[in-house]
């Protein structure tokens, strides 16, 4: 039995999983069909039934598509929403590439562990512990700010030290700022999205800046912090005199 | 701060120069609500003795509003919003330090400022909340109520101190209190020398009495001097009964802690506990505390007047002190000037047996 | 200037302790002047009294010679006994006063003068009142007692020194 898809007809579980990536959508639905999973089911019954498994789950199309690829093929380079990778570097550096936004799919890896999946499913995870470890702290800190894991995972996989904006690498902070100040005409904005800029927090831990950026996000998160308090309180402070809320206990 | 001066602020620490940015930035600090607000603050906590409060006049003082860089910009700023939001009453407040006598704004325990699962908010806020488990408000309770303690402890024992300080400080007090008792026996002489002038017999002295004659020395003694003696001696106990009026709060204090600051201590930390169980009581019922803002304040109780003792010193400070002991100087002054003049011809003139 | 008009004089010296000290201190010094007046004024009394005189007699005997710096030409006897009394009886105030005074000030702790219990204006002046008893009456006496000695004519109280200490007793 053979699975068609776009002119091709695979016969081996192997070789569609190395393809389901480039239209998740597609198999996304597919994997919840009678056509496609009878074939898998065929060839390998296990694995038909794990992907079964999955399907309820509400993973998102490129997610629950790279999932099921790597219960087809678990040994695969790392692929997912027509992004192929031939080592993790080159992850890295295609993640950083979008700087300073995320990309979407990509941000998949960190939100769903995706990375460390793949190193347990390739068996590099055994050989290389620390990593793994990293790995998992980096998809850890996901839980509380998704986009500064992003922004961590990517200069931890490309072992990168400058920093990419828009495109173009500058080699620390004070050619990047020196760049903006005569490119940007908004210093407002753009001031204000750095101050919170996952791309920067995360940055700090593999630049040379470290030190000067812990002292930037520290003052700016203690700035932001101690007025934000002071205008909730003097917020509250009017409501309740205009208002003259007094306590009861009815 | 704007966009605009985080961004200066990434510049800088990145190695540029932005000190030309800074200029603007003082004089927007200078004029800024929080400022205004932080100043409003510290002059109605300067009456409060709470660590707290004292902190944050403390640190206003402190406060230098000129910037060189945009770091010190943001730092002066931040100090500024913290301040002014820590120098409201609910944040500085403690019930057990409260005067008395407060008529503030805040009027119950409920309304000061606890933490509470990493939240700063007023207590009965805390109460009503039903999200926070009962356990968890006790024991932001119970943390709060212990620094409140230790605040009234630390005020007792700097009470204690300052009695001492005050009793037994050297140098400056030494002096003070020397001059204090030349001052009581120079009262005392002077009196003594005006009764002998007219008990002990002396008939060439006091012929004068009822023939003055100016060209006689003797005459000026019995004449003037019991009418310098009677002015300096009004003027002597006018400013003594004054002044240990003014100081009987704090002599009391004195007396007290002389002899019971066990006993003041232990009722501070049976009042922690009495307050624990109030707060408990209205966690445990949902019930919100109002008006009792007083109710568990130890400052000013059957035992002693801490507040007496550590505002002493501004006692002194008053326009009627120092115009009695303005006038109190002069007139020992003038009435030592009197004694010294008078006793000398007395004395010449009772050891050559002659009117002078 | 007469005795009268010097008594006169003294008193505001009296008053204004009296008005302007706090209870605490009043309270002090009443118990102080109290402490001593009472066993002088006893002692006086028991002295001036006593048919024939017989104390006053016998006290004159042992102490007229201690004072008689203080007599004038053309006193009796008892008239100097009765000043080497009232002198006496003055320096045993003093001590009596000072050592009730000093114990006082240190055992006794008095009451919180910041606690309002309410005012108590009758409280003060009764203290007040019987503080001015023990000293400035008692000066009154005494100088009325030693007149004889001081070198002013009586005054317009005349009557009541004659009264208290008639003279040529």
């Amino acid at each position: 039995m053979t699975y068609e898809y776009k002119t091709t007809a695979y016969d081996s579980l192997f070789k569609l999983a190395k393809v389901m990536f480039l239209d998740s959508e597609y198999f996304s639905r597919e994997l919840r069909k009678d056509r496609l999973l009878s074939f898998i089911a065929e060839k390998e019954a296990d694995k038909a039934e794990r992907i079964r498994k999955l399907s309820p789950l509400s993973y998102p199309d490129d997610v629950f598509v790279f999932l099921a690829s790597y219960v087809l093929n678990p040994y695969m380079s790392f692929r997912i929403g027509r992004h192929v990778f031939s080592s993790y570097k080159e992850m890295g550096e295609s993640m950083l590439s979008y700087s300073p936004n995320v990309n979407n799919v990509l941000l998949h890896i960190v939100s769903y562990q995706l990375l460390s999946r793949h190193m347990l499913s390739t068996l590099y995870a055994k050989d290389h512990p620390k990593m793994f470890q990293q790995v998992l702290k980096i998809e850890k800190e996901a839980e509380r700010n998704r986009e500064k894991a992003y922004f961590s995972l990517a200069y931890f996989l490309s072992g990168k030290k400058s920093i990419l904006y828009k495109g173009v690498e500058y080699k620390n902070i004070y050619n990047l700022t020196h760049y903006l100040m005569q490119q940007e005409k908004d210093l407002d904005a753009l001031g204000s999205y750095l101050s919170t800029s996952p791309l920067i927090e995360a940055y700090k831990d593999y630049s040379d800046d470290r030190i000067e950026l812990d002292v930037y996000l520290h003052v700016i998160e203690n700035y932001d912090r101690d007025r934000r308090k002071l205008e909730e309180f003097l917020a509250r402070k009017r409501e309740r005199e205009r208002n003259f809320i007094p306590f009861s206990n009815t | 701060m704007d966009g605009k001066m985080k961004f200066y602020l990434l510049a800088e620490l990145s190695g540029w120069n932005c000190q030309g940015y800074v200029k603007d930035e003082r004089k927007k600090i200078q004029e800024s609500e929080s400022l205004s607000i932080l100043r409003e603050n510290v002059r109605k906590a300067k009456g409060h003795l709470s660590g707290r409060a004292r902190e944050v006049v403390r640190s206003y003082e402190a406060l230098s509003i000129d910037p060189k860089t945009v770091y010190q910009a943001f730092l002066i700023e931040n100090a500024i919003d913290y301040l002014a939001l820590h120098s409201f009453p609910e944040y500085y407040i403690n019930p057990l330090a409260i005067d008395p006598d407060y008529e503030g704004e805040i009027t119950s325990i409920g309304d000061l400022v606890f933490e509470c699962a990493g939240e700063e908010k007023p207590l009965n806020d805390i109460i009503l909340d039903e999200n926070i488990g009962d356990k968890v408000k006790k024991e932001a309770v119970s943390v709060q109520l212990d620094y409140y303690l230790s605040d009234m402890e630390h005020i007792v024992s700097r009470s204690i101190d300052r009695v001492k300080k005050e009793a037994f400080e050297p140098k400056r007090d030494i002096i003070s209190a020397i001059l204090r008792f030349l001052e009581v026996l120079f009262f005392i002489l002077a009196n003594v020398f005006l009764a002998v002038l007219f008990i002990i017999p002396f008939e060439a002295f006091h012929a004068f009495l009822f023939q003055p004659d100016p060209t006689f020395l003797m005459t000026y003694v019995l004449y003037g001097y019991p009418v310098v003696i009677f002015v300096f001696d009004i003027v002597y106990v006018l400013f003594q009964s004054y002044r240990t009026r003014l100081r009987e709060s704090f002599e009391y204090a004195r007396r007290f802690l002389a002899k019971n600051a066990d006993t003041i201590y232990e009722t501070i930390r049976q009042t922690r506990v009495d307050l624990y169980d109030y707060i408990c009581g209205a966690i445990n019922n949902r019930m919100v505390l109002l008006g009792d803002i007083k109710d568990f304040s130890r400052l000013k109780d059957a035992y002693i007047d801490l507040r007496s003792v550590l505002f002493f010193g501004n006692q002194k400070k008053k326009r009627t002190y120092r115009l009695l002991k303005a006038l109190l100087i002069t007139m020992t002054t003038i009435a030592l000037i009197a004694y010294v003049f008078s006793f000398v011809v007395y004395l010449l003139g009772s050891l050559f047996e002659v009117a002078l | 200037m007469s005795l009268s008009a010097a008594i006169l004089a003294l008193f505001p010296i009296f008053l204004i302790p009296a008005i302007f000290l706090p209870s605490n201190r009043m309270k002090v010094f009443f118990f102080a002047s109290l402490s001593a007046a009472i066993p002088v004024a006893v002692f006086i009394l028991v002295c001036m009294f006593l048919p024939d005189k017989q104390l006053l007699l016998s006290f004159g005997n042992v102490f007229v010679s201690s004072f008689s710096a203080f007599y004038v030409e053309g006193m009796t006897f008892l008239e100097k006994a009765q000043v080497a009394l009232l002198l006496f009886s003055l320096m045993v105030y003093f001590v009596i006063y000072l050592v009730a005074y000093v114990l006082q000030k240190v055992f006794v702790l008095g009451s919180n003068v910041t606690i309002r219990i309410g005012p108590n204006p009758m409280g003060h002046f009764l203290y007040s009142f019987f503080f001015i008893l023990f000293t400035y009456v008692f000066l009154v006496v005494f100088l009325a007692g030693i007149r004889q000695i001081l070198p002013f004519p009586d005054g317009f109280l005349s009557p009541l020194f004659q009264w208290l200490f008639p003279l040529g007793a």
